[in-house]
């Protein structure tokens, strides 16, 4: 039996109202790919260069893909599938929307996923869904160009210092979100060991490509270092 | 200077005006469930909206600030605006555009490599949405029939991946790399022993991930000027 607020949120008028936002997502890909494709040569990317760019953030972008339709689940269950589809492929991530939407139906005294789920309740996850994700757009709409601007200050156009400061966010960024899936400290933890692997692999295939170059490490190595560590942490799963 | 003046004169202006206008639109088009939800006369309880808006939005309001800024120097402007409005930033955006620049043998956060992770941002675009459709019209009950080891698994992905990034960040800015990312581990671990309780509850889980992402890139560039 379906729950009586899910038919709301999964009548047809719903996915209609989500449509439009999802469309924009694809229309702003699809007009910034157009435009990089068309003077990415007068920059100095050769067509190839392009090609294989596009393969290869095609094939990487397949298992994190089904991560993401994994925990899609979890918030179809719980807000019905417009709002999920909606909420997952425009500005939202699983590990805030799911969260977002537990606290709006708390706070209207109901439970997600529960037959005492009224629909003013899940007006509230879909306003709070909504009011709630605003900061990111807002700030990357008015401030990207700035932050142009404030990079170009601070290296003061010494290419060196551009990479630097990309290899400093990645290192700081994914070195603290590293830590946080390894400590505290457990030799059984399926997900510290999945990251040591992955680390591992990595490592490994850096080294091979720097000697040879090999196209296909250097096409496919995060998707190998991805699933091998997945492998690897899955021997470790209770 | 003709590869300069293309990048700057043309492609960024292009980005930064369509970018900021489809962002701004995307601030109206989110908002079509609640309005479809009105125009059936159904409204959110007001007192309970403003309940849990002031649990959500003071927890977020620090990363709305952060996550633009540490992730802009690896996405670059187009990939800023295209991440932002998609989502889905460090576990699929990032990684993509990266590694879109990399196997295309080009230096990330150069003119070059803005290019390639223009194309590698908008193809993982490409990607989830369509997997995301997929999944939803397949339903719940499609995914709901994976064994439960399958879904534990696939959540090791993202360590996984996580990682694999590390390693490439590292490989990129060797001495950067050996030197911060034990300081990254130690930060964290201050922040689980509590020493940045002092900041309260809000800033304590912000300012950990602030100092490690805002204190390599001031190293690096530190780093990379003085060897000029």
């Amino acid at each position: 039996m379906e729950l009586e607020y899910l038919k709301t949120a999964n009548s047809l008028g719903m996915w209609i109202s989500c449509i439009p936002a999802v469309l924009l997502v694809l229309y702003q890909a699809w007009i910034f790919f157009r435009k990089a494709w068309t003077l990415g040569p007068a920059v100095g990317v050769t067509t190839e260069q392009m090609k294989e760019a596009a393969r290869s953030s095609f094939f990487a972008s397949l298992g994190p893909s089904i991560v993401i339709v994994s925990g899609m689940v979890s918030l179809l269950a719980s807000v019905g599938g417009p709002l999920a589809w909606m909420r997952l492929a425009f500005i939202g991530s699983v590990m805030y929307e799911l969260p977002a939407a537990d606290r709006a139906a708390t706070a209207a005294g109901c439970q997600l996923g529960t037959n005492n789920m009224t629909p003013e309740a899940f007006a509230n996850c879909a306003w709070i869904m909504t009011t709630c994700c605003l900061g990111w757009i807002l700030v990357s709409a008015l401030f990207t160009d700035k932050m142009e601007t404030f990079r170009d200050k601070v290296t003061g156009g010494n290419m060196d210092a551009v990479v630097a400061l990309t290899a400093g966010g990645g290192v700081g960024g994914f070195g603290y979100m590293v830590a946080q899936r390894m400590m505290p400290f457990n030799a059984a933890s399926a997900n510290m060991w999945s990251a040591i692997a992955g680390f591992i692999i990595m490592c490994l295939l850096n080294v091979y490509i720097n000697k040879t170059h090999a196209k296909w490490a250097q096409q496919f190595g995060m998707t190998i270092a991805m699933f091998g560590g997945m492998i690897v942490g899955a021997f470790f799963l209770k | 200077m003709e590869e300069k003046n293309v990048f700057r004169g043309e492609f960024l202006p292009y980005i930064i005006k369509w970018g900021r206008g489809t962002n701004l639109l995307g601030i109206l088009l989110v908002f079509g469930p609640c309005i479809y939800l009105a125009m059936r006369g159904i409204w959110p309880e007001w007192g309970a909206f403003w309940g849990a808006f002031a649990i959500q939005f003071p927890m977020l309001i620090t990363v709305y600030i952060r996550e633009p800024i540490s992730y802009f120097t690896m996405l670059g402007v187009p990939g800023t605006y295209m991440a932002f409005l998609s989502g889905n930033i460090s576990n699929l955006r990032v990684p993509a555009s990266s590694i879109a620049t990399k196997s295309a043998g080009i230096e990330e956060g150069t003119d070059k490599g803005t290019i390639t992770a223009t194309i590698g941002c908008a193809v993982s675009t490409l990607v989830s949405t369509a997997f995301l459709t997929i999944g939803v019209i397949a339903g719940a009950a499609v995914l709901n029939a994976l064994p439960p080891i399958v879904t534990s698994a696939l959540n090791l992905l993202l360590p996984a991946l996580f990682a694999a990034l590390l390693a490439n960040y590292i490989f990129m800015n060797p001495k950067l790399g050996i030197i911060w990312t034990p300081i990254t581990f130690l930060i964290y671990w201050m922040y689980l022993k509590g020493m940045f309780n002092f900041a309260g509850p809000i800033m304590a889980s912000s300012l950990p991930p602030l100092i490690c992402a805002f204190g390599a890139m001031a190293l690096g560039v530190v780093m990379a000027k003085k060897k000029a």
